[in-house]
């Protein structure tokens, strides 16, 4: 009974969604409106694959930049001052965030570019993973490359068979979630990305201004479906 | 060192996907143009991405925009053109926040404007020009139209380019309400007694609606026209709110909230919501109709004191980059075929800025079955009780005093 | 070798990729903020401070955004809570983490009707939140009894008579909010700033902060454009505040 309910109330804003993008015909319904995708004009698809890079990159550079800085920040007599900047950008809220920045980056003549998206959504992502790997490095990682260095293990081997072995797992969950960070972002994108860059949670909101309640619904589930099942698939490595 | 070394291989990687902007560097074509003539212009424009900042918040103009004008300039002038959707005000804000920050280069190439947009991109220096004397197509136009040569009691001294006339209708559904109010006091008396049926939006036109009430209560046009007049702007709007406030409970959520904009006050009178909807443009109950977003009977009616007309524009940032080609495709946007197709009902509904006398019969023969429609008075007819539009600062003041006297409790 | 480099080049980065921005950032909005920089200014001048303090609405909105945030981390750890002793599945529930403020603001616009759209006091605002907020807490809850132990602190306690009920008011709930109150700040702080789901669902006024800021920035007049950046500075050195209070408050645990 609990797993009825609990997979009713997970699945239920798909079906929502997947609702509203159907079509009557003749009383029964279809999905023929899911053929605008493939037309030139409708940027959905872009929004798609715009989104999809952009997340990509940001993910990769954040979860390297993490590890990195939280690795390094373990020994240093600069964590008490690091730590604190990492929060910095929880106190900006993302659309303010996004105010600044546009001036910021029209100076440097790259606003309205992928790459000032990307920036953008690095300051948060990146401040996010180096909190997460401190958290894992302190936790897990630390006295494992402690014991093995005392072991008689150093340099790439320490690397190869301690630290990269233990790492994965944080690694992972690190990329996801910064992933997701930048994937679902918004206010940012908004007006860093000066209404060039469309990502998919842009054109769902340019869709819901235009009336238009199919495209927003076909780009909200393209924006919710992948995660989903991102989630589906990892979810033994953060549940019970 | 090190640090600084990896960031520029970083930066390096980065800047190939992303496209840095270099700054403008164009020949002025206005000049080219005026040496050369207009084919220069062209043969600049070619090649070119022209970036249009426009409102995006009608699906059929979209269309128009993506699926007849962009195929076409793409054909003609070998001209990409690429959408930046924004509201009048984000327009004004990013090219005034561009130039405001240096910024070399404009992230737009033409803008769709008027009233108070163009006013203050002016006072901000913003736009280049003028550059429409250089245009063919600007022949066809009658620039001593007052309606076309002066924007919101501003002259527009060939700054911007017009592109469509439109007036303001009040909409409402016959069958729901055989009898619409035409004046205020009848207005009044309706809203009184169908509570939570009416309402306006807090955009461009929800203003426009005050600023018409704002006009009655003044005395009529001749008395308000010319620049903004504190003193009587005071003592008008003070019996203007007063006049809202009374009526205010008797609003739609009772007056707490309005719809943000005219494609959310479309929503609720589409749904049966409200029993009034408005719009800037007269063409929009047809268009509307036939999109399904309006009931059949839904008509159009322009009140008894008039209503505003008021023409539309494209601009050019000062700092766009692809000047040329704004300015082609700016020129395409006024040429007869592009405004016949713009005008047919099914289409947009928009009106011409051209005089048609001055077109070919078979253009002329073309507009008259575009005009067509059935549920609005034909334009003629709705010219004839045509406002002009009053100075811009009535709209910046209008709003702000609807914010702060309606919308706050 | 290696460590050396690494040591310097990663912390480097960092700053230069997160805190430069910001740090950039805040000095682009005092320099609106004090008419630098605006067309509309010319130059130094304190006139845009005073006209947005005394004004009553940077005031309105944040004490609403306040609310808004309370309501929503109350009632979504609520729910967590009771999702948590109820010993629901969380691998569906947290399916539910993948739906992100852009389309739960939608689905409650378009399905919310006259109750849940720009209603007086928030509802449509208060179910988008909730609908974000509450899987990601569920999870994290979960995770946190993990963590801690709590089975067998609940066991512990119902050996020595404690009922279900008891139970979860002297043990559950207490381990759980001093191991997860400083995040639970966070989150507040974080949904005070709230932008797509009040932008879409919010009544005309208050507005929420971000909105505020937002419609200051890109409305009408061109004389209001600075007045956004007063609001981004005031909200920053409020939340700075909090945040500097939450951190010394908790600094042993996290050491």
């Amino acid at each position: 009974m609990k797993r009825i309910l609990s997979v009713v109330m997970a699945l239920f804003p798909v079906v929502l969604l997947m609702g509203l993008t159907v079509s009557w015909v003749d009383g029964w319904p279809t999905l023929a409106r899911w053929s605008v995708l493939g037309q030139s004009g409708i940027p959905v698809q872009e929004g798609l694959w715009t989104s999809a890079g952009v997340a990509l990159v940001v993910a990769a550079i954040s979860t390297i930049l993490g590890a990195g800085t939280a690795r390094a920040m373990q020994a240093s007599r600069w964590r008490s001052v690091l730590m604190p900047l990492a929060w910095l950008p929880w106190a900006v809220s993302p659309v303010i965030a996004g105010i600044l920045f546009m001036v910021v980056y029209l100076r440097a003549g790259i606003d309205g570019t992928v790459l000032s998206v990307m920036l953008a959504h690095l300051v948060f992502s990146g401040a996010y993973a180096v909190v997460l790997m401190d958290g894992f490095w302190r936790r897990d990682v630390a006295r494992l490359e402690e014991t093995g260095r005392t072991l008689g293990a150093s340099g790439s081997h320490l690397f190869a068979h301690v630290l990269w072995p233990a790492m994965r797992r944080p690694l992972m969950l690190v990329f996801a979630q910064t992933f997701l960070i930048s994937w679902f972002q918004y206010g940012v994108t908004l007006l860093v990305g000066a209404g060039r860059v469309q990502t998919l949670p842009v054109l769902v909101f340019g869709f819901v201004g235009e009336a238009n309640v199919y495209l927003a619904a076909m780009a909200s589930l393209l924006l919710v479906i992948p995660p989903m099942l991102l989630l589906w698939v990892t979810r033994n490595e953060w549940t019970t | 060192m090190r640090a600084t070394g990896v960031r520029l291989l970083l930066g390096a990687f980065l800047i190939s996907a992303a496209g840095c902007r270099p700054p403008a560097t164009e020949t002025d074509p206005v000049s080219m143009a005026e040496s050369e003539g207009w084919s220069a212009v062209v043969d600049a424009a070619r090649g070119q991405t022209v970036h249009m900042m426009m409102w995006m918040g009608d699906p059929l103009i979209n269309e128009y925009m993506r699926t007849y004008v962009t195929p076409a300039v793409d054909s003609l002038y070998g001209v990409a053109l690429q959408f930046i959707p924004a509201q009048g005000s984000d327009i004004v804000s990013r090219i005034v926040t561009e130039l405001e920050a240096g910024s070399r280069r404009s992230g737009a190439d033409v803008v769709w404007i008027n009233g108070e947009s163009f006013y203050q991109l002016r006072q901000a220096e913003a736009l280049y020009g003028p550059f429409t004397h250089v245009m063919p197509h600007t022949a066809l136009v009658d620039t001593d139209d007052p309606y076309i040569s002066v924007d919101f009691q501003q002259p527009v001294d060939g700054m911007e380019s017009p592109w469509g006339t439109v007036q303001f209708v009040m909409i409402t559904d016959s069958l729901r309400v055989p009898q619409p109010p035409i004046n205020l006091s009848e207005l009044d008396a309706w809203v009184r007694a169908h509570p939570g049926r009416f309402t306006m939006d807090r955009s461009f036109t929800g203003l426009t609606f005050l600023k018409m009430v704002y006009i009655e209560m003044a005395g009529g046009h001749d008395v308000v026209r010319g620049p903004f007049n504190e003193e009587r702007y005071r003592q008008v709007s003070d019996s203007l709110f007063n006049w809202l406030e009374g009526l205010k409970p008797f609003l739609w959520r009772d007056g707490a909230s309005y719809p943000e904009n005219v494609t959310e006050l479309h929503r609720l009178f589409g749904a049966g919501l409200v029993d009034f909807s408005m719009s800037n443009n007269d063409g929009e109950v047809d268009n509307k109709v036939i999109q399904g977003t309006f009931p059949e009977s839904a008509v159009g009616f322009v009140p008894a004191f008039g209503s505003i007309r008021n023409t539309h524009y494209l601009g050019i940032p000062k700092l766009s980059g692809n000047k040329a080609a704004a300015m082609v495709v700016a020129n395409f946007l006024l040429g007869p075929d592009a405004q016949i197709r713009k005008q047919r009902p099914e289409i947009w509904g928009d009106g011409t800025v051209l005089d048609v006398e001055r077109l070919s019969p078979e253009h002329q023969a073309r507009f008259a079955e575009a005009v067509a429609r059935r549920r609005t008075p034909a334009p003629q007819a709705l010219r004839r009780r045509a406002i002009p539009e009053i100075a811009p600062e009535y709209m910046i003041r209008l709003n702000e005093d609807f914010r702060r006297r309606l919308v706050v409790p | 070798m290696r460590r050396g480099l690494a040591s310097v080049l990663f912390p480097a980065l960092f700053v230069m990729l997160v805190v430069v921005p910001i740090v950039v950032g805040v000095f682009v909005a005092v320099r609106y903020a004090f008419g630098w920089a605006s067309v509309t200014e010319d130059g130094f001048t304190l006139a845009i401070w005073t006209r947005v303090l005394l004004q009553p609405d940077i005031w309105w909105s944040l004490a609403w955004s306040a609310v808004m945030s309370l309501a929503a981390v109350g009632a979504s750890t609520a729910l967590a809570f009771a999702a948590l002793i109820t010993k629901l599945d969380t691998r569906w529930v947290a399916l539910l983490m993948a739906v992100p403020g852009t389309v739960a603001a939608f689905l409650v616009f378009h399905f919310g009707g006259a109750w849940l759209v720009k209603d007086p006091w928030g509802a449509g605002i208060l179910v988008a939140h909730v609908l974000i907020l509450a899987p990601f807490l569920t999870v994290l809850f979960t995770q946190a009894a993990q963590a801690v132990g709590l089975r067998a602190l609940q066991d512990a306690a119902r050996m020595c008579g404690a009922t279900g009920r008891t139970t979860h008011r002297l043990v559950t709930w207490p381990v759980l909010w001093h191991r997860l109150r400083f995040h639970l700040l966070l989150l507040g702080i974080a949904f005070a700033g709230s932008f797509e789901i009040p932008l879409l669902l919010g009544r005309s006024w208050p507005e929420a902060v971000s909105v505020l800021a937002y419609n200051r920035f890109s409305r009408f007049s061109l004389e209001t454009r600075p007045e956004a950046f007063v609001i981004v500075l005031v909200y920053m050195v409020l939340v700075g505040l909090l945040f500097a209070m939450a951190w010394r408050k908790t600094r042993t645990e996290r050491a």
